[in-house]
């Protein structure tokens, strides 16, 4: 990671904060040489004192919404609404353990007012994991290959907004 | 190791006892069983019973779990058909007359009862447990066959003593772990430990630390370390405070590295040997792995197996007995917690219930309820939620009084911050 780099990255930050009458600090989140979040303070601009750089990258992170190919579990929707993600995109529905909908509404135990929109180009999502269930994968556990998850043919189709 | 003096001992701790492992179980255990309407016929005369039932029977089976006839009385059909109602979608009552017609077209002698059907409700499912039979056939004699394992369940004799001393012990263990470094919020504190129960060895305990990491909830960090133990693990748990373990873990990536470098799809049964082999060393070596590391400097208790009688055979996985056959089987139970339980304070939240159900625990037990999110008897029993694809069995109430005052102790101590 060339953190000099990036550090010229922060400080252009810091100068839009100056132009913009803000105390000059800039703020880079790097994930993987990546910017997933930047900020400068807004305390003047928003009249609340706990505007700094970093505290905005942090609502910034925060806002981000979760794509993912099949309904998430019951534990990974656990932890999804722990971390107080916003929303919630899924291809198909999880029989076996889905916690959205299928198996357990996890959201109603957090109060939450997260967005759950599911079955969205479900079908392909499906057909890869009946693939991986069928044995085309060699890493597929056998076990599971004849339990079949999934492949009853439900690309459940239902579309969740909570 | 046990002299007349350990049995006395033994006895007094079950005389003080202060708390009964209560199981968790389905509200199909626990619930008055559903009554349904059914049309039932007056036999104008008891010598006929034995006709009446052999008819009925044939021409309208059902009622498996009821006895047929009671009193003088036939049961002849339900008054809301399921099956009807299902094929109209709509909800279908069965009238008197069109069962009459019914009985009769096939061929049942209707002078044997008397002319007006009675209405009564009877018991709608088989009862699961004595408690449940007893309370049905109060309404109508029901056919039952107890299940021996759901009753010792239910009376508790399913531990003896010895167990529910060490299951205690283990408790108290995490209490103490709780009590010194237990970092959780309203939803989820506390610490675990996993054990193996067939010599009672304590291989992992850690406690909840999120305010290092928003998912290191106890259970989950229990989870890794087990995973650690198996060779692999994806936090690097204690890597900071210990060097030593960190060239530990480079050690064991060699190692690993060496057995898969040919091809990491192919498993010959050597290597799944092999495997196992470090597995069991490590589990006389390192065991108990914690978090966070200073707790390795507790006093940990004694070892007691915690077999019950309802086990199941052929089910270890310590490499030196492994059939050809199960290699895979073998092999996938080293990546989960294969038949481990698990001691926790409090109630797993959704996260630890389903992390712990992921990897193949085969017993909880917890202390207190997690009356926000609990989901193993608080807000929903999710080891009966249907179409999962593994099943423990969950006791609550273990020294349920302690459990409780520590979550208190650790919630005053988190608002004092
Ligand atoms: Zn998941
Ligand atoms: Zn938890």
């Amino acid at each position: 990671m060339d953190t000099s780099a990036w550090m010229d990255v922060a400080l252009q930050k810091a100068e839009e904060s100056l132009k913009a009458g803000e105390v000059p600090v800039g703020c880079l989140f790097i994930y993987n040489n990546q910017v997933i979040a930047t900020g400068n303070n807004t305390v003047n601009e928003t009249c609340n004192a706990t505007r700094h750089a970093e505290i905005n990258c942090i609502d910034q992170v925060l806002k981000f919404y979760v794509i993912v190919t099949v309904e998430p579990c019951i534990m990974c929707m656990s932890a999804l609404l722990q971390l107080q993600i916003r929303s919630i995109v899924y291809g198909c529905a999880n029989d076996r353990f889905g916690g959205c909908i299928s198996v357990l509404e996890v959201p109603k135990f957090y109060d939450s007012k997260i967005m759950i929109q599911g079955n969205i180009k479900g079908e392909k999502a499906m057909r890869l994991l009946q693939d991986f269930y069928k044995g085309v994968n060699p890493n597929a556990p056998e076990s599971k290959v004849k339990k079949g998850r999934n492949t009853k043919g439900t690309s459940s189709t239902h579309t969740e907004n909570k | 190791m046990t002299s007349p003096k350990n049995v006395k001992a033994r006895k007094m701790e079950t005389a003080t006892r202060s708390w009964t492992a209560k199981p968790i179980l389905s509200s199909d255990f626990t619930e008055a069983p559903p009554l349904q309407e059914v049309y039932v016929g007056v036999l104008k005369q008891r010598k006929d019973t034995s006709t009446a039932i052999k008819s009925i029977s044939t021409i309208l089976p059902g009622f498996a779990h009821l006895k047929r006839c009671s009193n003088g009385k036939l049961l002849l059909a339900p008054l809301h058909s399921d099956e009807l109602s299902r094929e109209k979608g709509h909800d279908i009552s069965l009238g008197e007359n069109q069962l009459k017609t019914q009985l009769k077209e096939r061929g049942f002698d209707l002078s044997l009862l008397e002319e007006k059907f009675q209405m009564t409700k009877v018991p709608a499912k088989a009862p699961r447990t004595k408690i449940q039979a007893s309370e049905a056939s109060k309404i109508w004699p029901v056919n039952f066959h107890p299940d021996q394992t759901v009753e010792s369940l239910i009376d508790g004799s399913i531990f003896n003593d010895d167990c529910l001393y060490a299951i205690e012990r283990i408790m108290s263990l995490v209490i103490k772990v709780a009590r010194l470094e237990a970092v959780g919020d309203e939803r989820c504190t506390g610490a675990t430990a996993i054990v193996d129960p067939e010599d009672g060895r304590i291989l992992a305990v850690a406690a909840a630390k999120i305010d290092r990491h928003p998912m290191w909830h106890a259970a989950m960090l229990a989870v890794d370390l087990i995973a650690r133990l198996h060779g692999g693990g994806a936090w690097k748990l204690n890597d900071e405070e210990c060097k030593e373990t960190k060239e530990q873990t480079d050690a064991i990536e060699e190692d690993k590295f060496g057995d898969e470098s040919t091809d990491p799809n192919v498993t010959t049964e050597d290597q799944i040997l092999k495997r196992l082999r470090r597995i069991k060393r490590r589990y006389e070596e390192e065991t108990p792995l914690c978090y966070p590391k200073s707790l390795a400097s507790l006093k940990f208790p004694v070892q007691t197996s915690l077999e019950t009688q309802v086990v199941r055979k052929g089910r270890r996985n310590n490499g030196a007995k492994i059939e050809n056959s199960r290699q895979k089987e073998c092999e996938d139970n080293a990546k989960k917690c294969g038949p481990y339980l698990c001691t926790v304070l409090m109630e797993p939240c959704p996260l630890c219930a389903m992390a712990l159900l992921h990897s193949r625990v085969a017993r909880i037990f917890y202390g207190t309820a997690n009356q926000s999110v609990g989901v193993l008897g608080s807000k929903t029993i999710l080891h009966s939620v249907p179409g999962l694809n593994h099943r423990y069995r969950v006791w609550s109430g273990i020294l349920e009084r302690e459990c409780r005052q520590i979550v208190e102790e650790i919630d005053a101590r988190r608002s004092r911050s």
